[in-house]
């Protein structure tokens, strides 16, 4: 084990803004939406808009190794980590053709994997469905194998939900550890943790670490709307991402990647990278939910994972000069964050701006603790701060400033936090280096 | 790295094709009992591949853990069920209390749950009727319609994102981790539990995986990539590892999970130690999304960096798990791999494939065959690779052919390697306080 210090040296992200942290940024601190109606069939599914991520396959080609790149055995998912990880590969101009460099990389990426080919696997299952005699729906064995022929076999390897790791392994020349993490929308902060945890144990020197969601999926998108966790269709979509705010009514579906390149400081340094932060702290906390698909009972466990964050930084809350929050837009959930943010900050709560792009492109399940994370990397290099969008009837357990337009700050401390329904709750510290 | 704490394992759990008792498994392993077989989920007639490993039994266990229902999903009842087991052969109780559940890791690999189709077909049916043409259907109005809450269910058990939160709840855990990196999975979830006990964060942690991938989608379209045997005329022998006439991997399903704990912790708290987790190490092909790098050297990294983790050389190996697939390519490159790690020592001791006994369990084969690894060094017979009849020249090792052997095993070097090339390598070992 070494206590090298770990240097955030490029970030990367694939949104509905387009390619780059900084489309991003940008957009949300001209305070715009890129919530729409969405295209059908997509748009027969409620609520009927979403934050969609326009780029194509083309946009690969502007990416390193982008000749190793396969779009067409990509998932969604796949094609958003890709874009993501590349990305955050431009930016902190890796030399990933540097032979034997590539055994001290590695890549984390936290995603689910959902097949693209939904309206198939309903047909699909359309077609191999019957009625036995008591006129209850059974499967018929025998038309499988027909209905099957309507896939390729590849299909079905695409969907293996370590495909966007898979993928990255080859983009971005990985030979040391590789894994996705799953489960929940802190998946994406915990890929980053264990992947600072990797490069201090030894195990690689420069690690790729991200997290790509789509929420946009139709099998999720019934799943919730009959759970009534989705955001109401009568809403005006770019109104309808509400982090905090009363009148939130849901989840918005949305989708992206986001992605960073954590270094070694000793190796950043050695090759003359431009170091643009370090992820100083790592915590997290799991508390089971008080009934299943609820929302953990209290806000004990987002609140242990930002203080073991901000304990393993050498920090504590008063330090802290933004926090870039979850703010899922369903009131259940955050008004549990709402609660851990402000024990967290205690009397600074007031004070200490918290930032949400849910407002802005929806709920991008894993890939938002990534892209937050990589949001942070550029508040602390420009210390230009998004206002808070849609946030203007705050829950009352939300203490956080509510200023709309965005505010330039002398950042030198950030906290991520990812609150989560599944009661996994991460956070990690960047710090400005000085 | 291999200044740390010492990684233990102190508890073992199963639900396997061949049982729920790790003991009596492994006898029946050691013997070279086959589990493989026609399909009967499902009536397989006219798939491309009919032979599978199923748990063919409802295990005893728990129906509901903390908030989760498990009792209406398969995968979830195996996994409670698994976890339920190894923390009984570990003598452990959930831990109370903040401090402790600090303490305690879950670290478990998910593949996919129920196929979507059990409930995407009702919904079709109720929207479109039978007699609509499935393959023109509007699919605008189906996504209109909203699931009932049973089928919103059975859909959300697709991705089974409650099964490593069972697991904290069932052991105590403040630290969840699910991951996936294929059928490497089982080892990865080992290596990482032997991080997280070797850097101090965790004293116990949990690990292991869960797949049910007997599905009338999984089979067929697995088929299709010709990952799978298609030998159906003959289910009893399509598992057969480094034999010359193997055509292909049999799907199989079940849960396996390990108890690992830090040396000092199992020490204090009187617990039995059946082995040591040495040592482990990870490495990437980065270079197809199929096959393996037909060399090995991925494979041969991730052994080299294994042994290195465990402070040994290549000759304090007694025998190899070996992934041992019974794909044409994986069995040829991993034969490469284990040469070019161990050198001349290859030919000298034995390499033995479980799965020819059970298929492959994918998510949670690593975590098994690391189950069956500690029972190798407890009981002293290494399990056969049963079905090889005609050596091929491209593996040239010895693969204990069809009978176990009685031998003195101290240590194990267990081998996992995915899709996508994603490769882990485990060394258990005899302990000795």
């Amino acid at each position: 084990m070494t206590d090298d210090r770990i240097f955030v040296t490029g970030v990367g992200a694939g949104t509905p803004f387009g390619l780059g942290v900084d489309a991003l940024l940008d957009g949300m601190l001209a305070g715009e939406s890129r919530v729409v109606a969405l295209a059908e069939p997509h748009g027969s599914l409620a609520p009927g808009y979403g934050g969609e991520v326009t780029l194509k396959a083309r946009d690969l080609r502007s990416l390193p190794n982008s000749r190793d790149m396969r779009p067409g055995t990509m998932t969604r998912y796949t094609f958003l980590s890709t874009l993501a990880l590349g990305s955050a590969m431009a930016e902190g101009e890796i030399p990933w053709d540097d032979g034997d460099g590539a055994l001290r990389r590695g890549f984390y990426v936290a995603s689910y994997t959902n097949s693209d080919r939904f309206d198939k696997y309903v047909r699909f299952a359309h077609h191999v469905i019957d009625k036995d005699a008591d006129g209850k729906p059974v499967i018929v064995d025998e038309r499988v194998p027909t209905a099957i022929r309507k896939f390729s076999g590849f299909e079905f390897l695409k969907l293996m939900n370590n495909m966007p790791t898979a993928h990255g392994g080859i983009q971005g020349r990985c030979q040391g550890p590789c894994n996705t993490f799953l489960g929940s929308p802190s998946g994406g902060l915990q890929a980053i943790g264990r992947a600072k945890l990797a490069i201090q144990d030894g195990l690689a020197d420069t690690m790729y670490a991200g997290g790509v969601g789509s929420s946009i999926h139709p099998q999720m998108m019934m799943v919730r709307a009959t759970r009534k966790l989705e955001s109401s269709s009568d809403v005006a979509p770019d109104q309808a991402g509400r982090p905090f705010d009363q009148d939130a009514t849901g989840i918005v579906p949305g989708e992206a990647g986001g992605c960073i390149v954590l270094e070694r400081a000793s190796t950043a340094t050695a090759r003359g990278a431009n170091a643009r932060a370090e992820l100083a702290g790592y915590g997290e906390w799991f508390t089971p939910p008080s009934v299943n698909r609820g929302v953990p009972p209290t806000p004990a466990g987002p609140v242990r994972a930002m203080r073991r964050a901000l304990e393993r930084a050498g920090l504590e809350a008063k330090d802290v000069d933004v926090v870039f929050a979850h703010g899922e837009s369903n009131n259940d959930l955050d008004r549990i964050e709402a609660l851990a943010l402000a024990e967290t900050l205690g009397p600074r709560s007031a004070d200490v701006p918290v930032v949400s792009m849910t407002a802005h492109v929806g709920s991008t399940e894993a890939a938002v603790g990534p892209l937050n994370a990589a949001l942070a990397v550029r508040v602390l290099e420009t210390g230009k701060v998004p206002g808070a969008l849609n946030r203007g009837n705050p829950l009352p357990e939300y203490k956080g400033p509510n200023g709309a337009a965005p505010m330039d700050i002398d950042a030198k401390v950030a906290l991520v936090s990812v609150t989560t329904r599944e009661g996994i709750a991460a956070a990690v510290v960047l710090r400005k280096i000085e | 790295m291999n200044s740390g704490r010492r990684v233990v394992v102190t508890g073992m759990g199963v639900v396997v094709p061949h049982g729920d008792d790790i003991d009596d498994v492994y006898e029946q392993i050691a013997a070279g009992k086959n589990a493989c077989g026609r399909i009967t989920k499902f009536d397989p007639t006219g798939f491309l591949c009919q032979v599978g490993s199923e748990v063919k039994y409802t295990p005893e266990g728990p129906r509901e853990v903390g908030p989760y229902l498990v009792e209406d999903n398969e995968a979830l009842l195996f996994t409670a069920a698994a976890a339920q087991r190894a923390l009984r052969y570990a003598g452990l109780e959930a831990a109370v209390g903040a401090d402790a559940m600090d303490r305690r890791a879950v670290v478990l690999s998910t593949g996919v749950g129920p196929a979507n189709i059990d409930y995407l077909g009702p919904i079709a049916m109720r929207v479109h009727g039978r007699d609509a043409d499935p393959w023109k259907a509007d699919l605008a109005s189906f996504y209109a319609a909203a699931p009932s809450e049973p089928e919103a269910v059975g859909l959300d058990h697709f991705h089974l994102d409650t099964a490593a939160p069972i697991c904290a709840v069932q052991l105590g855990a403040a630290h969840v981790y699910n991951t996936a990196s294929a059928c490497a999975s089982g080892s990865h979830t080992v290596a990482d539990a032997g991080n997280l006990i070797r850097r101090g964060e965790a004293d116990v942690v949990l690990a292991g995986g869960i797949c049910t991938p007997v599905t009338r989608v999984l089979v067929p379209g697995f088929a299709m990539l010709k990952a799978l045997t298609g030998r159906n005329d003959d289910p009893a022998h399509a598992s057969r590892p480094f034999d010359a006439g193997r055509d292909g991997f049999v799907m199989g399903e079940g849960a396996a999970m390990l108890v690992l704990e830090s040396e000092e912790h199992a020490k204090a708290r009187g617990a039995t130690i059946y082995a040591e987790l040495a040592g482990w190490g990870y490495s990437c092909d980065s270079y197809r999304l199929t096959d393996p790098q037909p060399e090995g050297i991925g494979m041969a990294l991730c052994m080299t960096r294994a042994l290195e983790s465990a402070g040994m050389a290549p000759t304090d190996i007694d025998h190899v798990n070996a992934h041992g697939t019974s794909t044409p390519l994986n069995d040829a490159a991993e034969t490469l791999a284990i040469k070019k790690a161990l050198g001349d020592h290859a030919f000298r001791i034995p390499v033995s494939s479980n799965k020819s006994m059970f298929g492959h369990l994918i998510h949670a084969a690593g975590a098994l065959e690391g189950c069956l690894s500690v029972k190798t060094i407890l009981e002293g017979v290494v399990p056969p690779t049963i079905n090889y009849e005609t050596p091929d020249p491209r593996c040239d090792l010895d693969y204990v052919p069809n009978e176990g052997r009685t031998a003195k095993v101290d240590t194990i070097l267990k081998n996992s390697f995915g899709f996508g090339g994603m490769n882990v390598s485990v060394v258990y070992k005899r302990y000795e306080g």
